[in-house]
């Protein structure tokens, strides 16, 4: 007796390992469905940087305390995906279809903005009290935008990391400071 | 003992350009070479830098001033399909001569792979691979380039100036 409740909890818990590794393999590919859907499609622009160009920040010298900040924090940085198009006459329907594709039960939203000209969302995805993922999407009249960063993020330094790679959008976490942290 | 040391230095001299390309931009040269419409060349840092400050690039310049020594390439898309070979091909070559990929863009149809081959005394050698609808164009970048203008153009693909 003892033998078959043993067998049957380690049954138990194979499932619940199998459970947990199928939902992370289906997590990765739903962000990847949507990279994946548009990637050769020419009339988007896609961008991809890997961790050694973040890796490349690990050594270098900072000026100041603010600079050493940014640099630790690029330095955690794992990867970059941006995958855009401009001139987009269904770029809302890109946006909506950004939702559908990707596992929103993943993602915690931390800030919407809404003018005459976009939608935007920044949503994060954590990862034992860490945030792995800075996922942002943007719907304009003809402009659509999804960009996705992920390692280790510290959102203070967002804004500035933003600013140092010259990415539209990102400046726009600045005001999202005060409800995350 | 003059005519020694001369023979020695001008031996170096000839032979430094060779050691100054890596193996998988000389096997490219050397594969294509042959062909009509393939073009390279290399130059020195004071060179490139001087074409580099006459274009007003001076940011770039800027971030690009600790480079020695520049290689450049084209192969029009008709060479390698003569010879039977891919691009997707080359980029393994790339990968076996210890290039590591920093980052891919993609835009109107024109890709670029960007790679960096690290080293400890800021000497890394940086390839950007370039394949466009009709010619596939590399640059071989040797010394040093700002990582934080390297992400800034990789980043925004319509700001590309290498």
């Amino acid at each position: 007796m003892k033998y078959k409740n043993l067998i049957d909890m380690k049954k138990i818990v194979v499932v619940l390992v199998m459970m947990v590794v199928v939902n992370g393999a289906f997590a990765q590919d739903a962000i990847s469905k949507f990279f994946g859907k548009y990637q050769n499609d020419e009339t988007f622009s896609q961008v991809t940087v890997s961790s050694k160009m973040f890796g490349l920040f690990t050594n270098m010298e900072a000026d100041t305390p603010e600079d050493k900040e940014i640099l630790e924090a690029i330095s955690k940085l794992k990867g970059l995906r941006i995958l855009g198009k401009e001139e987009a006459r269904n770029a809302r329907e890109l946006y909506k279809e950004a939702f559908t594709l990707i596992p929103m039960k993943e993602y915690e939203e931390l800030m919407s903005v809404r003018d005459k000209d976009r939608d935007m969302k920044f949503l994060i995805k954590e990862n034992g009290g860490k945030i792995s993922e800075l996922l942002m999407i943007m719907g304009g009249n003809t402009q659509f935008m999804i960009l996705s960063l992920f390692g280790e993020i510290d959102l203070k330094q967002v804004s500035r990391i933003g600013k140092k790679m010259d990415v539209k959008g990102l400046e726009h976490r600045d005001k999202m400071d005060d409800k995350k942290n | 003992m003059k005519t020694l040391t001369i023979c020695s230095l001008l031996s170096l001299f000839v032979s430094a350009p060779a050691f100054s390309q890596s193996d998988s931009f000389l096997t490219l040269r050397d594969k294509f070479s042959p062909y009509r419409d393939v073009h390279s060349f290399s130059t020195n840092a004071f060179f490139g830098g001087a074409l580099v400050w006459l274009a007003g690039e001076h940011e770039f310049f800027d971030a690009v001033k600790r480079i020695k020594r520049i290689s450049v390439i084209t192969v029009p898309k008709a060479a390698f399909d003569a010879e039977h070979v891919t691009v997707s091909g080359f980029k393994k070559i790339v990968q076996r001569d210890s290039f590591e990929t920093l980052a891919e863009v993609k835009e109107h149809g024109d890709e670029l792979t960007f790679y960096i081959r690290p080293t400890q005394e800021k000497n890394n050698r940086y390839m950007i691979l370039v394949e466009e609808s009709s010619d596939v164009v590399v640059i071989e970048l040797m010394g040093y380039i700002d990582p934080a203008f390297l992400l800034k153009c990789e980043s925004h693909p319509s700001k590309q100036k290498l």
